[in-house]
């Protein structure tokens, strides 16, 4: 139910901002596009946390928790971030929501320190570690609030990286080249991890026995490759688009 | 014969020899740093070692992880520090002679294809079978590896096309490590009808190699993006300070 509520208040907060800038003449800035990406976005999380892959994560196979992971914390907030970029990111809060918020000192060092690369690449690192822990991966399954937790901290943690790599505000926290960096230090970590899940000869989180044919440890290699081929796909995108003016020629990139 | 004991393929210790003598001519006039030095002549030595010693005849006669282990040296790394041991003015004197006419949307795929074909069993059981099939199979990752590796060490890509020119040969190589490591069934008829060693059956030696392969892998192209991405940063650097003094 939880999920429910969060995506229709991100829904309605995003319909609103809509409005508001096509309200303004600026249809330009919040085109289907923008609403597309949105909703695929908003679709994929849901998809994740309420639909049978869910059921599957919870019940039966690691590999697709893993795949519930990587669309709640990599795919679901690469997509809204995407579509957030320029004045819709601004116009996303009600003025006077935003107003107090962004007055308020305190809310501005956190967010602040919080989206500093280093920071931010510190807590995805750390979260992707400490979650697959096998003895808190497990106590997550078997506690639904922190599996809640857990979940939302994919999210959240998702938001901040993908918020440095898109740069949705135009902040210039990072040059284009620290954004590559960045994209490769994330995928250096993921595959840290891929690589314990691919090469281990043992199973490592016994809350899970195997189904529908794979053996437990088929089904751990399986959930690395899942996260590795997520991470090439979305990462790979992002830097691909980040380079794409460098690849073509001059005169292009001045008309563009 | 002992697992143990050293197996040979002379010719490779030739062709070390042939370019560690045309290395020293070429330097004598050019005084390369010692840092380069120590690169050519460590990657000679990992082909030379790696094929003339008891790991050639591991690797020919008992595991298949052994083979992929001397596979990845000669075709990976070897090359790559053969290739940082050129000075700028030895490349330039190989970019006379023809290399400036490689282009890197062809290395790839003749690399990448050089790598799957000299890995599929029919080849790879008939190069085995026969002894002198190895000097070929061997012969080809050599010649890949160095044909990879040269227009990166050359600076022949810059950072925005060299990232993905690695990224692709990444994914793209990587498959054969990872069909290794999720078969449940050994590829190599050969392998399976020798002397099993250290308790490993057929498949958990392919698995093995299969691990060794995709971590070896991961290792050297990461570092190779890794230092792509710091020209990266470096040359924003530059342009940075070129901006700000052009302003000032």
């Amino acid at each position: 139910m939880l999920p429910i509520i969060f995506a229709g208040v991100a829904a309605l907060l995003f319909l609103q901002a809509v409005a508001r800038l096509r309200h303004r003449g600026r249809a330009d800035l919040a085109g289907w596009d923008r609403i597309a990406l949105f909703a695929l976005g908003l679709g994929v999380t849901l998809f994740a946390l309420v639909g049978p892959l869910d059921k599957l994560a919870d019940t039966k196979l690691l590999s697709a928790h893993m795949a519930q992971h990587v669309l709640i914390g990599d795919l679901g907030p690469a997509l809204m971030v995407v579509a957030l970029r320029g004045p819709l990111l601004v116009f996303l809060l009600p003025a006077p929501v935003l107003g107090p918020i962004a007055r308020n000192v305190r809310v501005r060092t956190v967010l602040g320190v919080l989206l500093r690369p280093r920071v931010a690449f510190g807590l995805w690192a750390a979260n992707l570690a400490v979650w697959h822990v096998p003895y808190l991966y497990d106590a997550a399954l078997e506690h639904q609030n922190l599996h809640d937790f857990e979940h939302l901290s994919w999210t959240v943690c998702g938001l901040l990286v993908w918020k440095l790599l898109v740069d949705p505000g135009s902040h210039r926290r990072l040059t284009v080249g620290g954004r590559v960096a960045l994209a490769a230090a994330l995928f250096a970590a993921g595959q840290i991890l891929t690589d314990v899940l691919v090469f281990s000869f043992t199973p490592l989180y016994p809350y899970y026995h195997g189904a529908y044919g794979l053996s437990a440890l088929a089904d751990q290699q399986v959930s690395g490759l899942v996260m590795m081929v997520e991470q090439l796909l979305t990462l790979g995108t992002c830097v691909a688009l980040l380079l794409r003016p460098r690849w073509l020629p001059r005169s292009r990139v001045a008309t563009a | 014969m002992s697992p143990y004991a050293f197996g040979f393929e002379p010719l490779f210790l030739v062709l070390a020899l042939v370019a560690a003598a045309l290395y020293w001519r070429a330097a004598r006039g050019d005084q390369p740093p010692r840092w380069r030095i120590a690169s050519f002549a460590t990657g000679l030595f990992l082909v030379a070692a790696s094929l003339n010693s008891p790991l050639e005849n591991l690797a020919a006669h008992y595991l298949l992880l052994m083979h992929l282990l001397q596979n990845a040296l000669i075709a990976d790394v070897a090359p790559l520090l053969v290739m940082l041991g050129l000075t700028p003015r030895m490349r330039e004197a190989l970019i006379r002679r023809g290399a400036g006419r490689l282009r890197s949307r062809w290395i790839l795929p003749v690399w990448l294809g050089a790598w799957y074909l000299t890995h599929i069993a029919p080849f790879y059981n008939w190069a085995l079978r026969t002894g002198w099939g190895l000097n070929i199979e061997h012969a080809i990752l050599i010649a890949a590896g160095l044909l990879f590796w040269w227009p990166i060490v050359t600076g022949r890509l810059t950072p925005a096309t060299g990232l993905p020119y690695l990224a692709a040969a990444f994914v793209g190589s990587a498959f054969l490590g990872l069909a290794y490591i999720f078969s449940s069934h050994p590829y190599y008829a050969y392998y399976e009808h020798v002397p099993r060693l250290w308790g490993l059956s057929a498949t958990r030696d392919q698995s093995l190699g299969g691990i060794l392969m995709n971590g070896e892998q991961t290792l050297v192209f990461l570092l190779a993006i890794g230092y792509f991405v710091m020209r990266l940063l470096d040359e924003e650097q530059i342009s940075e300070a070129d901006g700000s003094s052009a302003q000032s």
